[in-house]
């Protein structure tokens, strides 16, 4: 038998053959292959600029002229959060085969998944740079702070991913129902249009009740504004991220077992 | 002389189901983690409840360096269950099971190969789990294409492509190369061409040679018989017999062709026997009535081979 690698190393190895086995799965069943995950991002920014930019006639930072890349700036996030939670939730499900005939960290297979789907999303990353050129922004030390709200988001993502995967085992409603949570938060969030919309009396409730306000809002500042994010509203951001990752990993845990027998 | 190791040492184990709706299952789940959450109970005592079915409970036995360990019984007799639970997919719900062993491999037709992934990604995440450095890899993909005589375009392919054939082939080439020292198989090797089917015995030979364990699932009654040399009767869950495979085997033998009688026409629609506690196993298992425990026996060494050590020891239970 082969040298057997360290158990850190070889944690790493299967996260890795999980992550790449999932994206290649994705692109090699399709004829145009990743350029889905180009396409897919244009579209609805083409869509959602077409109607809030050009039929509804919202404007919205400093010159409404930079509508298309003002939304950008939040799509892309949030395209993030819904595709690697979905991917993170449906992780037992889409892996069933490994988990009921193979011992592999449930964590990994997760984790796996949630990255898969964030390497998917990096192709917005480009699409974000073109935006930067065509408007002529430039480059400020506010960027610096990008990382901070991208942690929380992260954290978010996996949080979510956390509860949600036991339970759509046992629950395959759960799937239809995120569904439609995700378009009802869709426009509960400030993506296509900005927290000053919100009336002042109920945005500090606004941002405290939703998890995603402060965090769209702190990538959006620095990237469109060239200002650091909104430290209160990231703030609540953090706190949810927290108290649902500990919740997250509770459910985990706990459901975990039952939900491995169920599949 | 050394006591021989032991790398699976099963006591008193128990896993249950939740039987019911989704919404049962979930209800019973959540009733559970809550118990735990509150400190009562740590979660693995289950409460009594209608809706819980134990698939394996009082099973006891153990398993001694380089043996062949059959296990046979009807339909849902809790075969794959005590496999997943010794490879650690399940955890028990009551008892303990220790297994010291490097890996562990439980091979099974329809579920061990990701269908939507190609042969080669399923070998290297099989590789990547059992700790293959990316170094070896290659080396170790030869080896399993080797073995599994699949070409290159083949391996290519996704598995959802391949015959049931083509599939064994490929599933007890990874799990074997892997030289495990526990191979846990589940109804799979009477699928096959009858040259690989050869192959394969020829394999699992060497590797209880190799002083490895193998326990086999099976209702193949014939092949067990030829290839195991203790064996485990399992029958709803519950232990009937463990020992030397020819007489284990006999007597779920005898069982079968009890019930097979019992469902003739004539016969379709008349009384159970009462529950009996003294008798044969058979007998006893016709009536539902579970060995008792001090009848179970421990699967023996085999006296031509010496023990050989355990490289890595990890411990569940």
């Amino acid at each position: 038998m082969p040298a057997e690698s360290p158990r850190a190393q070889r944690n790493f190895a299967t996260f890795w053959r999980l992550t790449l086995a999932s994206v290649q799965g994705f692109s090699d069943q399709r004829l145009l292959g990743w350029i889905w995950w180009l396409i897919d991002p244009l579209a609805l920014i083409g869509v959602y600029a077409l109607v809030f930019g050009v039929i509804l006639g919202v404007r919205e930072g400093p010159e409404g002229a930079a509508y298309p890349f003002y939304m950008t700036c939040a799509l892309v996030p949030w395209r993030w959060f819904s595709a690697a939670t979905r991917r993170g939730g449906a992780a037992f499900q889409s892996n069933a085969a490994l988990l009921s005939s193979t011992l592999v960290g449930r964590r990994l297979v997760l984790s796996s998944q949630v990255a898969a789907a964030s390497l998917e999303c990096l192709v917005g990353i480009p699409v974000l740079l073109v935006f930067l050129l065509v408007y002529d922004r430039s480059v400020t030390s506010a960027l610096l702070w990008l990382p901070l709200p991208l942690l929380v988001l992260g954290t978010l993502v996996m949080a979510v991913s956390f509860i949600l995967c036991p339970l759509m085992v046992m629950l395959p409603d759960l799937g239809n129902a995120y569904e439609v949570f995700l378009r009802v938060l869709f426009f509960l969030t400030p993506c296509v249009y900005s927290l000053e919309r919100i009336p002042e009396a109920t945005r500090s409730l606004y941002v405290a009740l939703n998890p995603l306000a402060g965090v769209i809002e702190g990538i959006r500042r620095p990237l469109f504004d060239g200002l650091p994010p909104l430290w209160d509203a990231l703030g609540w951001s953090a706190a949810w991220a927290l108290l649902l990752l500990l919740v997250g990993h509770w459910m985990f845990r706990r459901l975990g077992n039952d939900a491995i027998r169920m599949l | 002389m050394n006591e021989p190791s032991i790398p699976i040492r099963c006591s008193d184990l128990g896993v249950a189901f939740t039987r019911g709706s989704r919404r049962t299952m979930l209800r019973a789940s959540l009733r559970r983690a809550f118990r735990a959450l509150r400190g009562t109970a740590a979660g693995a005592q289950l409460p009594p409840d209608p809706s819980t079915h134990w698939a394996l409970r009082h099973v006891s036995f153990t398993l001694r360096t380089g043996a062949s360990l059959a296990v046979c019984g009807d339909n849902g007799a809790g075969k794959t269950t005590l496999l997943r639970t010794i490879a650690g997919i399940y955890q028990p719900d009551e008892g303990s099971l220790r297994v010291r062993g490097r890996t562990s491999v439980l091979l099974s037709l329809g579920a061990t190969l990701d269908p939507r992934l190609s042969g080669e990604q399923n070998v290297l995440i099989a590789a990547a789990l059992y700790g293959i450095g990316s170094a070896q890899k290659r080396e170790h993909l030869a080896a399993v294409q080797a073995f599994s005589e699949l070409d290159d375009a083949t391996l290519q392919m996704p598995v959802r492509y391949y015959s049931a054939g083509m599939r064994l082939r490929l599933a007890f080439a990874t799990a074997s190369v892997l030289e495990p020292e526990l191979l846990l198989i589940d109804e799979m090797l009477g699928v096959g061409d009858a040259g690989f089917r050869h192959k394969s015995v020829a394999r699992l030979h060497e590797l209880t040679a190799a002083a490895r364990c193998v326990i086999i699932c099976s209702h193949v009654v014939r092949f067990l018989r030829d290839h195991c040399e203790q064996a485990l009767w399992l029958h709803q869950g519950r232990l009937m017999a463990c020992g030397p495979a020819n007489e284990v085997l006999d007597e779920y033998q005898a069982h079968t062709a009890l019930m097979e009688g019992r469902r003739t026409p004539a016969a379709s629609f008349g009384p159970l026997p009462p529950p009996e506690t003294q008798g044969a196993p058979a007998a006893r298992a016709a009536a539902g009535v579970p060995v008792p425990r001090a009848q179970v026996g421990a699967a023996a060494p085999r006296a031509d081979r010496t023990p050989g050590g355990v490289a890595e020891a990890t411990e569940r239970g």
